[in-house]
Order: C-alpha cells, then structure tokens, then sequence
C-alpha cells in the first residue's frame, strides 16, 4: 500500500509532513513519494484533520464474481445502453444546432455512464479483474478489430494488449507509450506512425 | 461458465460499443490506482473502439428519422422499466448481490429520467433549450438535467455539485 495526498482536500495543516518516518508526504508538487511511503504506516492518514489522504493498495483482494443469474440481468440492458450511446453520439455529431447538440451528447453521456455501472457490477472492476483476462485471452478482440481496420489494425491492438498484460502481471503501471486514436476510423496509432492513417488516410487524430 | 461478454455475443455479434465501455471503466478505475499509463492504454483502447462502433453505426444514424428512432428509444426505456429493471432488481436483492442492485436501482432511476427528457424533446424540440439553461450530466450515476447550474446534490445517487459536469 501507499500514500496519496487529495489535493482537492488538502487545507496544508502539514501534520502529515511531522510525522512521516521516512519524509515521502514533503515533496515539493504536493504528492506523496510512493517510493519512499512505508507500505501503509498509515501515520500521515491518521494524523490529517482533513482526511485529505488515502491508501492506495498494491494489491486489490479479487472481488467475488456476481452468480449468473444476475448478470443475465445485467446483459439485455448493458446491451441496449451502449447502442443507445453509440448513436445519439452520433446524433450528436451531425447536429449544427449548439443547443440541440448538448442535449443529445448530455443524453449520450448518461446512457455511457449506465453502461459502464452495469459492467462494473457485471464484475469488471479492475484491470487486474479475471474478467479482462478471459476478454484478452478470447479471440474477440482480434476478431472485431479485424471487421473494422484489418490485420494492421488488429496488430496494433495487439501491441498495446501485450503492454497492458504485461504491467498487469508485473503488478506496475505500464511504460509509457506515445498513442494517438484516428478521429475517423479508430485506427490504434502507435508512435506517431506518419502523417495520414495508414487505414483512411485521415490526418485528424485523438 | 458463461462471462458477460459470452451473454453480450448472444444479442449482438459485434459489440464495439460494449468493448468501448469495458476499457473505458477500466481506464478510470487504472488512474485511480494511481497508474497513469496504464489509464491512458485503456482510454485509447476504449476511444478506438467507440469510434469503430460509431463508423459502423454512421449509416443507419443518417437514414433514420430522428423523432422517430427517440420514439422507439422511449418506447424501449418504458419496456425495460416495466420488465428488465422489476425482474433484475428482484433478482438481484434475493441474490443479495448489493453491487448489481445497486446498478439496477440507480439505472432505473435514471431511466424514468431519460424517458421524460425525450418526451419533452420530442414535443418541444429546440423550444425547450430557448434560455440560458445548460445540460448537467452526474457522472456517478448518469442523471441528466436542463438546470441554470448543477445541483447541490444528485437526487438519485445523492453525489454533490462537484460530480455534475456540464455538456
């Protein structure tokens, strides 16, 4: 575990930085040094008045899946949220009104955040979940990347996947990686890779 | 044992947008553990696979009647809120898996709210943004609002005004 410092909380009382042992909660932009945190002394959290600091684990316990049944519960509408989402987002796009085009993208945002709550509850709570490890080791991902940007495009997919698996099984952050997404088509760009999308040839990245 | 994703593949064999959502709450939950590549890696994951969906949906999004296809949308909202959401949410609370009730109750809510702003939309059109008032979204649970300025507290899930962002 680790220390970390809500800045939004923080009203600088600073007995966080008395009674550190190791002095990781005085750095000078306000974090905490995880490096030098004592893996939960909990001495820092204790002592602020404003509860301003948290512990982070290293290590989350597996959440227990939800049984079947639940998730079948969760399915038919986690489904309908998302085609909901993808279009009115789509509406969204293509509407020239500013006022009329807040409400459709206030609307998709809410069925987006719906659908990310019944994922959540359907058991993909964190990256280290066995849930994002069964969708890894399925064929699915390569298979849709396939149908939409071909065998370049699911090989930069898999690139990023490698990373991913990697810094989760090392139980780290991954390096980091200069990635941009094509506005047009979603092709994965990974470092820079030319001027236009090697897919579409659009030049408008994300 | 079935996943989640087996049961998506049965009502929809590419689901992009589904896919785009996973990474995307993932992403979220890898910056809060205070691992910001990691955020980024499944954030840009999540925005390929949205923009992949919403290629693939483009075409139907242009043909169709818009009024028409919110009509549907409503009708659809009033048909979970009459099936799905009753028969989930008795599931769930005689599972006592809390998590997923939890879900159930606040999308429920949220529902009731969608379904009204569309109705409202739908007779109203561009009349009902004629003032100063903006779209506030809850970003804990998803409640929408035409409001002067984001609540004091989210009547569904009871977040506080710092949660509401404005669209």
């Amino acid at each position: 575990m680790f220390a970390v410092r809500n800045l939004k909380l923080c009203t600088k009382d600073c007995t966080c930085l008395y009674v550190c042992p190791t002095g990781a909660t005085a750095t000078e932009d306000g974090s905490i040094d995880a490096n030098k945190c004592l893996d939960g002394c909990r001495l820092c959290v204790d002592a602020c008045p404003s509860h301003a600091i948290y512990l982070v684990y290293t290590n989350y316990p597996e959440r227990p899946l939800p049984p079947g049944e639940a998730v079948s519960a969760l399915v038919p509408l986690l489904v309908q949220k998302a085609d909901a989402w993808v279009r009115l987002a789509n509406l969204a796009q293509e509407e020239g009104n500013k006022k009329t085009r807040s409400l459709l993208a206030a609307l998709a945002r809410s069925f987006e955040i719906q659908g990310q709550d019944a994922i959540r509850g359907a058991g993909y709570l964190i990256p280290e979940s066995k849930q994002l490890k069964a969708l890894i080791q399925s064929d699915l991902l390569d298979d849709l990347v396939q149908g939409s940007l071909g065998d370049a495009g699911s090989y930069a997919v898999a690139t990023v996947i490698e990373t991913l698996v990697t810094a989760i099984e090392g139980n780290r952050d991954a390096p980091e990686m200069d990635l941009s997404v094509c506005k047009n088509c979603g092709y994965l760009l990974v470092d820079k890779t030319g001027e236009v999308c090697p897919n579409c040839d659009a030049t408008e990245r994300i | 044992m079935m996943t989640m994703l087996d049961k998506v593949l049965e009502q929809d064999e590419r689901p992009l947008g589904v896919l785009s959502l996973v990474f995307g709450s993932l992403g979220e939950a890898a910056g809060r553990q205070q691992r910001p590549n990691m955020a980024k890696l499944l954030s840009s994951l999540s925005l390929s696979f949205q923009i992949q969906a919403m290629k693939e949906d483009k075409q139907g999004a242009l043909a169709a009647d818009r009024s028409e296809w919110l009509g549907a949308l409503q009708e659809q909202i009033k048909e979970q809120l009459a099936d799905d959401y009753k028969a989930g949410i008795q599931t769930a609370t005689e599972l006592g898996e809390r998590g997923v009730l939890r879900a159930l109750l606040w999308g429920q809510k949220v529902s009731m709210i969608q379904n009204s702003l569309i109705g409202r939309f739908l007779r109203q059109e561009n009349k009902l943004l004629d003032g100063d008032q903006q779209m506030y979204v809850c970003e804990a649970c998803g409640f929408v609002i035409l409001s002067d300025g984001a609540p004091d507290i989210c009547p569904i899930c009871k977040a506080p005004s710092h949660r509401f962002a404005s669209v």
